[in-house]
């Protein structure tokens, strides 16, 4: 799909000449992908959501310079691995502090004016099984940019040149990145897979 | 890398990576795997953490999420509005004790400027004084109110002949 006929970017357009319900729809479609990958990357959910919550207000004040050369997901994509990439060095330099602290002058508003109908409990997001736990955790740990490409290979919607241009990689730097990042979990978890934990099925099952 | 950007098999394992094979890329697959058990054996570990991974679940998000950054979104706007547009909310930025240095400064320039000028157009009156000068020294128009009388005086008459021949 090329950004032309990206109905992401179309509805960015929209925001673009001051569309709040277009920017909505953006917001409600892409939490998810979003919040998976910072969460997979900062490895805590609240600060997570409030990176979430930081990358699509990011996404809103930039809406004046959004360019449809890509795909919507992309440029998304890009701000949301700045912002984590942000996160960490701001962690390196500052180990001690909390992101209780706004992360820019017009973050204040975020996560405190109004109430969580449905908070949520840290039990919700426990892992349901120790095979996922294990992954989850080997996913966590392997190096930013295999970790990157791997969760957005996972998402279908993005493609190998999309993941390169979110990465800042050539399209075959991407591949490999994926490759190595799926020797090291398939290394890391040869235990289940050697005990039939795994449940896929194989390729003669299919 | 090189060798794996044309070996079917590892296309097709890309194409694993993202979605279901395809009926006949799954029969292209089991060609291509054939009766090699070590090959069998890999794909299906590819397949299972590709299962896995899928599998993971996804991160809990707040129900009000979206709520919060449209709210969040309309602070910032309500805020910017408030804000002076182009070059005054870019003057804003800085606090008074940058913004009088600047002003303080920017008089200062202004006085230089002005002093300057002053002593540039004196320095061209003076310049023009000094041109003038050499005119200073022609004689004065009442000097030259008995030119006439002047000059004829060192004009010696015609001689008088017949006034000579008289005296003789």
């Amino acid at each position: 799909m090329s950004f032309e006929t990206d109905p992401d970017s179309q509805l960015m357009l929209r925001v673009k000449h001051g569309d709040m319900d277009a920017f909505e729809s953006l917001v409600e479609k892409f939490k998810q992908p979003v919040m998976g990958l910072v969460y997979r990357t900062l490895r805590d959910a609240d600060e997570a959501e409030d990176i979430a919550q930081a990358v699509f207000i990011q996404v809103y004040k930039s809406r004046d310079r959004y360019q449809p050369s890509a795909r919507f997901s992309t440029w998304l994509f890009t701000i949301a691995r700045n912002f984590c990439l942000n996160e960490i060095r701001r962690r390196v330099r500052h180990p001690a502090d909390a992101l209780d602290q706004p992360l820019n002058d017009s973050d204040d508003t975020v996560g405190t004016l109004i109430p969580d109908a449905a908070v949520r409990d840290a039990g919700d997001l426990s892992l349901s099984g120790e095979l996922t736990q294990k992954v989850d955790e080997a996913v966590r740990d392997l190096p930013e940019l295999q970790r990157t490409a791997l969760l957005l290979c996972r998402e279908g919607d993005v493609s190998y040149d999309e993941i390169a241009e979110v990465l800042g990689t050539s399209l075959s730097a991407t591949k490999s990145l994926i490759h190595r990042a799926r020797e090291t979990l398939k290394a890391r978890l040869k235990p289940y897979l050697e005990s039939g934990t795994w449940s896929a099925g194989g390729a003669k099952k299919q | 890398m090189s060798q794996m950007k044309n070996d079917p098999l590892q296309r097709l394992r890309e194409t694993a990576w993202r979605r279901k094979l395809a009926p006949e890329e799954e029969a292209e697959l089991l060609r291509l795997l054939g009766d090699d058990a070590p090959a069998c054996a890999e794909w299906e570990a590819e397949l299972a953490l590709t299962a896995s991974l899928s599998r993971l679940p996804a991160p809990g998000v707040a129900t009000n999420f979206t709520t919060r950054v449209m709210e969040a979104v309309r602070a910032g706007q309500i805020a910017e509005a408030r804000r002076p547009d182009g070059l005054g909310r870019w003057w804003s930025r800085f606090g008074w004790r940058p913004r009088l240095a600047v002003l303080g400064g920017a008089t200062a320039l202004v006085a230089v400027v002005v002093v300057q000028h002053r002593i540039h157009v004196q320095q061209e009156v003076v310049l023009g004084v000094r041109m003038l000068s050499p005119a200073a020294m022609v004689p004065s128009v009442e000097w030259l109110a008995d030119f006439d009388a002047i000059d004829k005086l060192g004009q010696v008459a015609p001689t008088d002949e017949d006034l000579l021949a008289a005296l003789k």
